[in-house]
């Protein structure tokens, strides 16, 4: 493995549920990085528009973007970042059949559950992207994924189970697939013998999902709990073999504001815009962020200036808004009018009239011409007395 | 009343030119069929295959298992309870669709699939969503999502026995929730990661498969049905139609086991046609 790898940066969703993302796909990002040993640092993002592909996850390796969970793994493993480097080449068929099955089937469960289940939608997947999302997108983010998730799980119908019982059949595929993990993994630690590999990482970040018992209708832990109890103990082991990881490096400090970002999202960058005054006003003026030299009569210098700083700051304020206002009033009531150039022509030609020329190609004089009258109370025109 | 008699007779003799006959029915179904039924998306002109992967799978399915059962075409998608074809009509008088099927035949069979440990059974549960997944979203791009394919070869296939105006608005209507389904499932529809996909899901089959008659041994299972009916389609649908071109098929041919496997299974199993 590389050792001097500048670290990825991973942009994921962030935690929920006691999760490091509440999105399997990203959580599995993480587990790989953490599994790999690769240096990295996950930075929480709620916009997928970030990405290429216009999901999350997306991974940064110094300018390369990378979006989408099969396309990171395979950049890591091209690094070096290889878990299935000891794999023999049916088993990493198998591999690529669990893990599709598991972001298919299971992964459509999941989205019933959280989605389509209206319990859980109202209690719980709207709480989650309220505090993920900002003020405006908070009111309709969910409501489009939703949607989404219901045309995609259209093809779903209830039907009689075993017990003839009538249930979604997305549970007795999850049922299904359970079973299938549960026969693959056996007796074993992990389910290719004693190491993880990717297949572990991706089935740890789904199944800690559905093992969810904070949801207010936890259904698929209850599947989970009292028919599977070996997969629930394999998410106890993983969770315990991930802690013997290095844990993320700390997230850097967030990428100044760029005027694309607040065309593609005016009100992300808003959010942003605030943020960002807000922590520069409380670097500005709080106690606890200034710097203390040691010496008293240097801090209190220092004091000094920080203060004219601040009252510079509002002084130059005040006369930034009353200048705008004063643009903006005379603006707005027609006192002060903005030509252009074409404008300034036709003004020339509506002061000296309309010309147009008669036959000899005189000028003559109509439309908007002077008229005017003598003392003895003659009409003349402006033209009429040019040519007399 | 002699008026009234004679108006009478001239209303019956003028009734009478025109006789009311009874035909029979045109069809009557039966309660309950004495073998089962599965209907099937229509097949080619004296062909045993259905065009559509679905139909085809359950044909498939049936066959390997040794399920009693006639095979009839059908056009319609929503004669069947999901909505979707294939549909099965059994000898109880249910009508199954989707996994009901392949619950009836697991129930009816018992020995299908049976030589098949638990792991390998997992195995082989698994490597079917790879085909119901990349191999079916490389399908519905080449099908569907190219102009040219569409035209010459998925448009004939949906306007097939219709009249005008259905022959040209009912593909279209196709297309258009192909197209829907494919952008359900994926943000974006971008063709070298659908490509890539088709290539992984090949190339897990290949090594699956190896030099083995079928992929899990000796005897045909539930993946080998999914398996044969994506690469029946994708090779035969597109060597017919010329301008037509499937990139899936481009990457079919580069695995000859693949290749060969599907002949294998087309010709022991639907040289005759079931009706």
């Amino acid at each position: 493995m590389a050792s001097t790898q500048p670290p990825f940066e991973l942009f994921a969703w962030g935690p929920a549920w006691g999760l490091d993302s509440f999105d399997p796909f990203c959580m599995s990002v993480q587990c790989y990085l953490s599994l790999s040993c690769a240096s990295w640092v996950c930075t929480k993002s709620s916009n997928p528009k970030i990405s290429p592909s216009g999901e999350l996850p997306l991974l940064r390796d110094g300018t390369i973007p990378v979006a989408g969970r099969a396309n990171i793994i395979r950049h890591l493993k091209r690094k070096g970042f290889d878990l299935d480097a000891n794999l023999t080449p049916l088993q990493l068929a198998q591999s690529a059949s669990f893990i599709n099955l598991i972001e298919t089937k299971l992964y459509d469960s999941l989205l019933h559950t959280l989605f389509v289940d209206a319990k859980n939608y109202s209690e719980d997947t709207l709480r989650v992207y309220s505090k993920q999302l900002d003020f405006v997108r908070r009111f309709y983010v969910p409501e489009v994924l939703k949607k989404r998730v219901v045309g995609r799980l259209a093809g779903y119908r209830m039907m009689l189970d075993h017990n003839q019982e009538l249930v979604n059949e997305v549970y007795l595929n999850a049922k299904d697939v359970f079973q299938a993990l549960d026969d693959k993994l056996g007796d074993q630690l992990f389910f290719f013998g004693d190491k993880p590999t990717t297949l572990d990482a991706v089935a740890y970040a789904h199944l800690s999902h559905h093992a969810l018992p904070l949801l207010t209708n936890p259904k698929l832990h209850a599947i989970l709990t009292f028919s599977f109890p070996n997969l629930i103990a394999y998410i106890t082991r993983m969770q315990a073999a991930l802690t013997l990881y290095p844990p993320p490096s700390p997230s850097p400090t967030p990428p100044s504001l760029h005027i694309v970002s607040i065309l593609s999202n005016p009100s992300g960058a808003w959010s942003a815009i605030a943020a960002d005054v807000s922590r520069r006003w409380s670097a500005l003026t709080s106690e606890s962020a200034q710097v203390s030299y040691g010496d008293p009569e240097l801090d209190a210098r220092e004091k000094r200036k920080r203060e004219a700083r601040v009252e510079a700051f509002w002084k130059w304020m005040s006369v930034l808004g009353a200048v705008g206002f004063f643009v903006g009033y005379v603006v707005a009531n027609g006192i002060v009018e903005f030509r252009s150039g074409d404008d300034d022509e036709h003004d020339d030609e509506d002061y000296h009239g309309h010309h147009s020329e008669d036959l000899n190609g005189d000028a003559v004089v109509d439309g908007d011409s002077f008229v005017y009258v003598d003392e003895d109370g003659n009409v003349f025109t402006e033209g009429e007395s040019e040519e007399e | 009343m002699e008026y009234l008699t004679a108006a009478q007779q001239q209303w019956t003799a003028f009734t009478a030119r025109f006789p009311l006959e009874t035909k029979e029915p045109v069809w009557t179904p039966e309660n309950v069929p004495a073998v089962s039924v599965l209907f099937v998306f229509n097949r080619a002109a004296n062909g045993t295959t259905s065009m559509e992967v679905d139909s085809l799978a359950a044909q498939a399915l049936l066959l390997f298992a040794g399920y009693p059962h006639i095979v009839k075409d059908c056009h319609e998608h929503d004669q069947s309870p999901s909505g979707q074809l294939p549909y099965l009509l059994t000898t109880k008088g249910k009508a199954l669709a989707g996994r009901e099927i392949i619950d009836e035949v697991m129930d009816q069979i018992p020995g299908f699939g049976s030589h098949l440990k638990s792991t390998e059974k997992a195995d082989s549960f698994a490597i079917s969503s790879l085909a119901e997944s990349k191999l079916h979203f490389g399908l519905l791009y080449d099908l569907w999502y190219s102009p040219q394919n569409s035209l010459k070869v998925a448009f004939p296939q949906y306007s097939h026995d219709r009249p005008w105006p259905l022959k040209e608005v009912l593909p279209r209507i196709r297309r258009w929730e192909q197209m829907d389904w494919m952008l359900k499932h994926h943000v974006t529809i971008d063709k070298e990661e659908i490509l890539d996909d088709v290539k992984v899901a090949l190339s897990a089959y290949a090594v699956q498969l190896d030099q083995k008659q079928y992929l899990f041994g000796s005897k045909p299972t539930l993946a080998d049905a999914t398996l044969f009916a994506y690469l029946h389609i994708l090779l035969s649908t597109f060597n017919t139609a010329a301008g037509s071109h499937s990139h899936a098929r481009d990457i079919i041919m580069r695995h000859d086991n693949l290749v060969q496997y599907a002949r294998r299974i087309w010709g022991s199993w639907f040289t005759e046609r079931i009706e």
